[in-house]
């Protein structure tokens, strides 16, 4: 579904063959459908500007992304818009993602409108459905992104992301901003939804906990290059980089046991 | 509610715009309504005062005032119209589109803005009508061209500064096109400050005309003009008011109407602050009593704590003891209760860990005892910080006495440092300060020793660096650390962190629990960390409250709560930490329905209508939060648990701990 191959990119123009500031180098990716791979790393990493690439929002100096087979860089005006159906991303913050001035509805039906999609009602009845799915109560459905709580703006995000029913979904740090029980029903949410429509999912965080019971595969970043990628539990469970030691040993996990402190 | 919410503000919005709409019909039916042709004169009625005949008098050549007065309203109106149309259109257009594309197109653009926002408008007027001739058209023109630049310049910076905003970049990716962007998402918010600004240019173009006019280069002198007729009246202003009062009154009520339009157009739903000085807000002075009818629904379902319990509990090294918090905002006509008959406390060297989703409370009811929330809030219960005889009571302190205490006693560390730090003074420039309120500083040089000191003790390697630099050159672990210094700087009792670790990565956040811990023992401070993250917190804290709608559902050890969790609530939140080791796709175990509301609206337990193990009872009897297992010492630092199904019906007690929940 996605290929990332040998993908550099940095900001700042290019000098002499090399980016002025390079902030991914290298970079050797693929999802395939119906999978989820997490990316991880701290931020600062070029976790971010991997996903602007894949995107096509920001144009990579070397190496090419391709989705379903077509490069993405290559497109152009209305190809590209149409292309972009395929690929939705989950931003990490909600609140900045969303059109202040839109109700929740209308943020909703913004992509049926834009692709020409049903008429009124349909896209009504869309939008309700979408609502529905990601859970959120129908009385939000006229409230603004500015009365919302970071929970529900990343709801809203998410279904917006799924009304044009994507192929690819990226997902930059979605729960971060989330308390954890909302978290896990919106980890649950994607995962479901993944069964469902069989899409393929790149999900970058910097926690490690909570990729490793979700994603198929992850994939280790780290300044700007991948140290390490396999199978979900070969990673978590017998890592072979030190950074990948380093980022388990520092995540939080609820095993009180080995807890040798206690009231 | 919200629909005759809206209602009404739209009945006051028409309200406000009562005289402009006024004057716009009355000009529309001027031909209908005047009582007598605005041009036609009789010399022999000259400067009669108001009567019957003539309600306004009539002017120096014997014409009717209200009839000019009408008409005038017509020609003003229908000039003003014309021009801000002409105007905000261009401008708002030329102006967006400038900051959407940037580049040379914007360079341009902004120069030529520059240049004719820096002409003087008359002059340009009198140019343009000097080489077309007067008439309305041409006055229209003139004044057009010289008030659009205004509007654009505000909409190019609005444009602009939206620019490489995120929600712009989603909506490409949903496929948006440009003139989709500007059109729907960049225009409407663009155009809002527009409107203000044509609110008050309404009152300038009207004086415009009037002036243009009185020259012989607008509106053609036989016909009447509000600005002209006020000119005309002038020289008669001690022997015939009725002259020059009626246009004036007449410009200023448009004027005025126009602004306060605007800005409750802009505002949205909002109250415009022009209102708020005009109808001053009802509300209830913030530390007034709840009103009779909130007290009356509110069943206080946390039994008070007996007062022997609460003496009982080790009160000797109690460094903050909270009992009965509540907490409550101004909510339409009554109060709301965010935090309600919450008892917690800490004991030195000792760390309570306030669990809970957002929206909880749990940060009001961390802050609520420093008056650390907004002046809105109405705190009552009561708060104890420190024993025998530098104890004092919290709740209802003056602003003096607060003074005394937060910075030096209390230390306080916010979730986002970034913008808790002031981004123009150096990271010494802050510990100083606060090192100088608390008394500790003196010469500058010695000042800048303690201030490195506490850079050192917060774990910043290179303290005398890290002085010298800005927020935004240290990372977000860093700033974290900084501000941890600033807390220490009066050598407090007692440390309240509010999610300090929520924003940083997972390696960052490590360390920082690893210093807040070290802080802990070395210095043996107490501590309330405020987090939403049992996972966190399960590395830190000693003793855990867990807050579920305003109210304390369950506390006690941390070992207690975290591996035999009794509230439902509680084991929820568990479920919800995910377990590295768990296949790939496992799904979490996650609660039904949505985080709670506030303490008062449900009458039974809040968890109610989300709980698994639901009772009838649950959602008409309110719990008590007492010991789980009956017999236990009813002690507030005890494990404790509101919830029905004990301890009434211990036999269940056996099957709780192992069932699925």
């Amino acid at each position: 579904m996605l290929e990332i191959v040998g993908v550099s990119a940095g900001y700042g123009g290019r000098e002499r063959g090399r980016d002025v500031t390079a902030v991914i180098e290298d970079v050797t990716l693929r999802v395939a459908a119906g999978e989820i791979v997490g990316l991880v790393g701290e931020s600062g990493c070029g976790k971010t500007t991997l996903a602007r690439v894949v995107t096509g929002l920001h144009r990579p100096s070397a190496g090419a992304v391709r989705v379903a087979e077509v490069d993405v860089h290559a497109l152009r005006g209305r190809a590209l818009r149409a292309h972009r159906r395929q690929v939705q991303m989950v931003f990490q913050d909600p609140c900045l993602t969303l059109s202040p001035r839109q109700t929740v509805r209308q943020a909703l039906a913004e992509p049926l409108h834009i692709h020409r999609i049903g008429d009124t009602r349909s896209r009504s009845t869309r939008v309700s459905e979408l609502m529905d799915l990601v859970g959120l109560d129908p009385q939000v459905g006229d409230r603004r992104p500015g009365q919302l709580s970071g929970g529900q703006q990343q709801r809203v995000a998410i279904a917006r992301a799924l009304a044009l029913e994507p192929r690819l979904l990226i997902c930059d740090e979605p729960v971060t901003a989330l308390d954890v029980s909302v978290q896990a029903t919106v980890l649950n949410l994607l995962c479901d939804l993944r069964d469902r429509l069989e899409f393929g999912c790149l999900f970058i965080t910097h926690d490690l906990a909570v990729i490793s019971q979700l994603a198929d595969r992850v994939a280790v970043m780290r300044h700007g290059r991948i140290v390490e990628q396999g199978p979900t539990g070969d990673v978590t469970t017998r890592p072979r980089h030190p950074y990948t030691r380093t980022l388990l040993a520092a995540t939080p996990t609820m095993d009180i046991e080995t807890k040798a402190r206690s009231v | 509610m919200t629909g005759r919410r809206g209602g009404r503000a739209w009945t006051r919005t028409a309200l406000v715009a009562t005289p402009l709409i006024l004057f716009a019909v009355v000009g529309v039916l001027a031909p209908v309504i005047a009582p007598a042709d605005p041009t036609v004169g009789d010399l022999t009625a000259g400067l009669l005062p108001p009567s019957p005949e003539h309600p306004l008098g009539t002017d120096q050549l014997g014409r009717d005032q209200l009839s000019r007065m009408l008409y005038g309203a017509r020609i003003s109106l229908t000039v003003t119209a014309a021009v801000l149309a002409i105007a905000l259109t261009a401008g708002t257009a030329i102006g967006a589109l400038a900051g959407y594309l940037g580049g040379w197109v914007d360079r341009f653009v902004s120069r030529v803005i520059d240049v004719v926002v820096s002409l003087p408008g008359m002059l340009v007027a009198l140019a343009v009508i000097g080489v077309r001739g007067p008439g309305v058209e041409n006055l229209v023109l003139a004044l057009s061209l010289w008030s659009w630049a205004p509007y654009a310049r505000i909409a190019r910076a609005r444009v602009a500064g939206m620019r490489s905003s995120p929600h712009l970049d989603a909506l490409r990716l949903l496929g948006a096109g440009r003139g989709r962007i500007i059109g729907k998402h960049l225009l409407p918010p663009a155009l809002a400050p527009c409107l203000v600004y044509a609110s008050t240019d309404v009152g300038m173009i009207v004086l415009s005309v009037a002036t243009l006019s009185f020259l012989g280069l607008g509106v053609a002198p036989p016909h009447a003009e509000w600005g002209q007729m006020l000119i005309e009246g002038r020289p008669f202003l001690d022997s015939a008011w009725w002259l020059a009062y009626p246009p004036g009154v007449a410009i200023t009520a448009v004027v005025f109407a126009a602004n306060l339009l605007g800005e409750r157009l802009a505002a949205g739903e909002e109250r415009p602050s022009i209102l708020r000085l005009v109808r001053p807000r009802w509300s209830l002075p913030a530390r007034a009593p709840r009103p009779a009818h909130a007290a009356a629904t509110t069943k206080e379902p946390v039994a008070p704590t007996p007062p022997e319990a609460a003496r009982d509990s080790s009160e000797h090294d109690a460094v903050l003891r909270v009992r009965d918090l509540s907490v409550s905002y101004p909510d339409g006509g009554g109060r709301r209760r965010v935090v309600a008959g919450m008892s917690y406390e800490v004991r030195r060297g000792r760390i309570l860990a306030l669990v809970g989703e957002s929206g909880s409370g749990k940060t009001t009811a961390a802050l609520a005892p420093f008056g650390l929330l907004d002046p809105n809030a109405a705190v009552t219960g009561s708060a104890v910080l420190g024993t025998g005889a530098g104890a004092r009571q919290l709740v209802d302190l003056s602003p003096g006495e607060r003074r005394r205490i937060n910075g030096h006693r209390v230390g306080v560390v916010f979730q986002d440092s970034a913008s808790v730090l002031n981004p123009l003074r150096t990271i010494g420039a802050h510990v100083d300060e606060a090192v100088r309120n608390t008394g500790r500083g003196g010469h500058r040089a010695v000042t800048r020793r303690v201030t490195e000191e506490l850079l050192r003790l917060a774990g910043l390697p290179d303290p005398a660096k890290v002085a010298r630099e800005f927020p935004h050159q240290l990372s977000g672990g860093m700033r974290q650390r900084a501000q941890i210094a600033i807390a220490l700087a009066g050598e407090p009792e007692l440390l309240v962190a509010d999610e300090p670790t929520s924003a940083l990565d997972v390696t960052v956040q490590a360390q920082l629990l690893v210093l807040l811990a070290r802080l802990r023992d070395e210095l043996g401070m107490a501590m309330v960390v405020v987090s939403h993250d049992l996972a966190v917190v399960s590395r830190l804290a000693d003793s855990v409250a867990v807050v579920y709608g305003g109210r304390i559902v369950e506390s006690g050890p941390l070992a207690t709560v975290i591996t035999d969790p009794d509230h439902p609530y509680t084991r929820g939140l568990l479920d919800a930490v995910p377990r590295p080791g768990a296949a790939p796709g496992t799904r979490f175990r996650t609660m039904p329905g949505r985080a709670g509301a506030g303490p008062d609206e449900t009458e039974g337990c809040g968890f109610a209508s989300r709980c698994p193990l639901v009772a009838t009872a649950c959602v008409s009897e309110p719990p008590a939060l007492e010991a789980p297992v009956p017999g236990a010492p009813p002690r507030v630092d005890a494990h404790r648990s509101a919830c029905l199904r004990h301890p009434s019906r211990p036999a269940e007690a056996g099957e709780r701990s192992t069932g699925p929940c």
